[in-house]
């Protein structure tokens, strides 16, 4: 029986060097050269650091956003390599996994500002998480560009900090400009899932909305990725007898909030939704249920549907959604993606004109240089980090992604 | 309203009801809380998404099929772990967490196998919608609230009228006193598992389809409710573990409609201790004399 019991443990112990292994291989298969590229005494003044990190939640719950992050970024790494990297030399890309986890990142953090090859990070998912690690970052005078952190206090935590998805105020804005304009200003009820980002940007939605002559009727919450009967609150808003209902969570929560607002009936209220729901997987599972809704976002959908109709859509982006498409099938390109892929692209290419030896010149290339991004359009900087993109706008018919066209 | 929200809270009870009996089952015969239990009730969902998926639509054998993986699954669990402690007369606290362990296993598997998406399941058990008023119901609603009333009536047989389930409650008493007389008290353990798993996938299955989703948190949402639930009816009881559950969800949802959607949680937790400062054996528990 021991011998049985200790067979079982190598087993076990066995899978894990294999699996840290695979992570390891993963991790590294960005840069095609030795990791120490940097030690072989030819580098460059200009360039003294190759190394582009990556703080991502690769396990744990949030690692759908993980890969695709991951997938972004290698292809960005690759790209930038191949265009020529940092005079001739390839950049390195490291991936950590952070689990999305606030205690991970900060360890993960404090791990990668020791390394001496490093001259900017990516990460990680998700406000809780990035502005977790982000004090952390700043201190060590590390660049950190993230991809899909928009909570409003964000920018404001440190110069070292570069944010590629504008802060929620702009969503939000948007939306309550459209809704009193479109839908004449009637009853809105908003239900947000229970994160920083969520209550900050319901009360921005609030604000705007009053602040243009609207009424909001009722504010209900939900805890994210654990609140599975979402019933008693539909049938609270109900009871409000609201004109929009505006819903605010990941793809997931939004579809299911769908799902069972049509079993309980909510008849004339129309419903609206943030970008997080561009994904072909919120369609997977509301289907039909989703008609009719209102989505207003700062990513555009990243399907070729769409793009085909569709005039404004630059050519890089729909090159960059044809190619991550074609290297990743099973994962489809969507925003989170396209924010990585525009993370990795920002500080290479800054750090192409910048160098790598000087992380504040490298943050300030970033916000100055002019810059196409694959998840939105029209990026600019303003006051210094604050990040301003695009409004894109969508319903769904029939089970599919279609531009919205204002009344 | 109040009709809408009462009929909310009970479906949301009835699945934490089909949870719970499986839960309270284990409970009854080895006083062993399983927390590994909504792993479990998750996995079988899982195994029911894909083997309908991979047979491209056979739905009722897709549900079979994943009933009896997932009951090996249980069994295993047991004769690979927990039959081992108590080989080796460990603490019953060490097999607690050895479930914790089985828990942690089995999510991390499902998570590496079908990632952290939430995948769309498909609902057999819709059949339209009639209204009360201005309540809408849901057939899938009265279908589950039906499930747990015939799983729990089936098994309340198996436990008090048939002689596995003699065995088992002899078990339950004294597994010592048992063996001398002469039951395979090991296997009537692993059964009680292969049971309980079994009835675990029938509640992922219906609660997947009831919601037309399934992801990686489906078994921890449902996991602490479910052992609310069981322990607000009487642990081991299963009559208990059904009234518990129905209650556990309305408490849940007038506490999210009337007082804070916010501190839905909270406040059913809150009514449960009340509860059980007074009936600390729970609704419908005994007071046992405990046999040192």
């Amino acid at each position: 029986m021991k011998r049985w019991i200790s067979l079982m443990l190598m087993a076990v112990l066995l899978l894990g060097t294999l699996t840290a292994c695979g992570g390891q291989d993963s991790g590294t298969s960005g840069g095609n050269d030795t990791p120490d590229a940097s030690a072989d005494g030819e580098t460059s003044d200009l360039y003294p650091k190759h190394t582009l990190a990556a703080s991502i939640p690769l396990t744990g719950n949030l690692m759908q956003y993980g890969i695709s992050y991951q997938n972004a970024l290698k292809m960005a790494v690759d790209d930038f390599n191949a265009e020529g990297g940092l005079d001739g030399q390839d950049v390195i890309l490291e991936i950590n996994d952070d689990k999305g986890d606030q205690k991970e990142a900060i360890n993960l953090a404090n791990k990668i500002i020791e390394e001496k090859d490093v001259f900017a990070v990516v990460g990680s998912f998700g406000s809780a998480v990035s502005m977790a690690a982000a004090p952390v970052y700043q201190k060590a005078g590390m660049p950190m560009v993230s991809p899909n952190t928009s909570h409003p206090d964000f920018p404001g935590m440190g110069d070292m900090l570069v944010p590629i998805s504008p802060i929620a105020d702009i969503e939000r804005t948007a939306a309550a400009t459209l809704l009193y304009n479109e839908f004449g200003g009637g009853k809105l009820a908003i239900m947000h899932q229970n994160t920083d980002l969520g209550v900050t940007g319901a009360e921005i939605l609030k604000t705007t909305y009053e602040g243009l002559g609207g009424e909001v009727v009722i504010i209900e919450n939900f805890v994210p990725q654990q609140t599975k009967d979402f019933t008693p609150i539909i049938s609270k808003i109900k009871g409000t007898t609201p004109d929009i209902l505006y819903i605010d969570g990941e793809y997931n929560d939004i579809a299911n909030i769908l799902l069972q607002i049509d079993n309980i009936g909510l008849d004339g209220v129309q419903l609206v939704g943030p970008g997080n729901a561009f994904k072909q997987e919120f369609l997977d599972i509301a289907g039909s249920k989703a008609d009719g809704i209102v989505l207003v976002g700062t990513t555009p959908v990243y399907l070729n549907s769409i793009m085909e109709g569709e005039n404004d859509f630059s050519q890089v982006l729909i090159d960059f959604t044809l190619r991550y498409n074609e290297l990743y099938p099973d994962t489809p390109c969507d925003g989170f993606a396209a924010a990585a892929y525009d993370s990795a692209m920002l500080a290479l290419r800054a750090a192409r004109t910048a160098g790598t030896g000087d992380a504040k010149a490298l943050v300030a290339e970033m916000l100055s240089m002019p810059f196409e991004a694959t998840s939105g359009r029209d990026m600019h900087y303003e006051n210094g980090n604050n990040v301003i993109k695009g409004v894109y706008t969508y319903t769904v018919e029939n089970a599919e992604f279609k531009t919205y066209i204002a009344k | 309203m109040l009709l809408e929200q009462i009929l909310n809270g009970l479906t949301i009870g009835s699945t934490y009801a089909l949870v719970a009996i499986g839960f309270t089952m284990v409970f009854g015969v080895l006083e062993l809380v399983n927390f590994a239990n909504g792993s479990i009730y998750m996995l079988g969902g899982y195994i029911t998404l894909m083997i309908y998926l991979g047979l491209g639509g056979h739905f009722i054998l897709a549900f079979i099929l994943s009933i009896l993986i997932t009951g090996v699954v249980g069994f295993a669990m047991d004769r690979v772990v927990l039959s081992h402690l108590r080989a080796k007369k460990a603490p019953k606290l060490t097999g607690l967490i050895a479930t914790m362990g089985v828990a942690t296993v089995v999510d991390n598997v499902i998570l590496l196998f079908f990632g952290s998406q939430t995948k769309p399941y498909p609902n057999m058990i819709d059949f339209g919608k009639f209204y009360i008023g201005d309540t809408a119901v849901n057939s899938s609603q009265l279908v589950i609230l039906a499930a747990a009333l015939v799983l729990m009536g089936a098994l309340s047989f198996l436990t008090y009228r048939t002689k596995l389930g003699k065995a088992m409650r002899c078990t339950a008493q004294n597994a010592d006193a048992a063996r001398l007389m002469g039951i395979n008290v090991n296997l009537i353990i692993a059964v009680t598992f292969f049971i309980s798993s079994m009835l675990a996938a029938v509640a992922g299955t219906m609660v997947g389809m009831y919601y037309q989703s399934i992801d990686i948190n489906a078994g921890f949402t449902v996991g602490m409710k479910t052992m609310a639930s069981a322990v607000l009816g009487g642990v081991g009881i299963l009559p208990g573990a059904m009234v518990g559950g129905l209650l556990v969800g309305l408490f849940e949802t007038l506490g999210a409609s009337y007082i804070s959607s916010g501190y839905r949680d909270a406040i059913a937790f809150a009514i449960l201790i009340f509860v059980i400062l007074f009936k600390p054996a729970g609704l419908f528990g005994k007071k046992k004399i405990s046999k040192v």
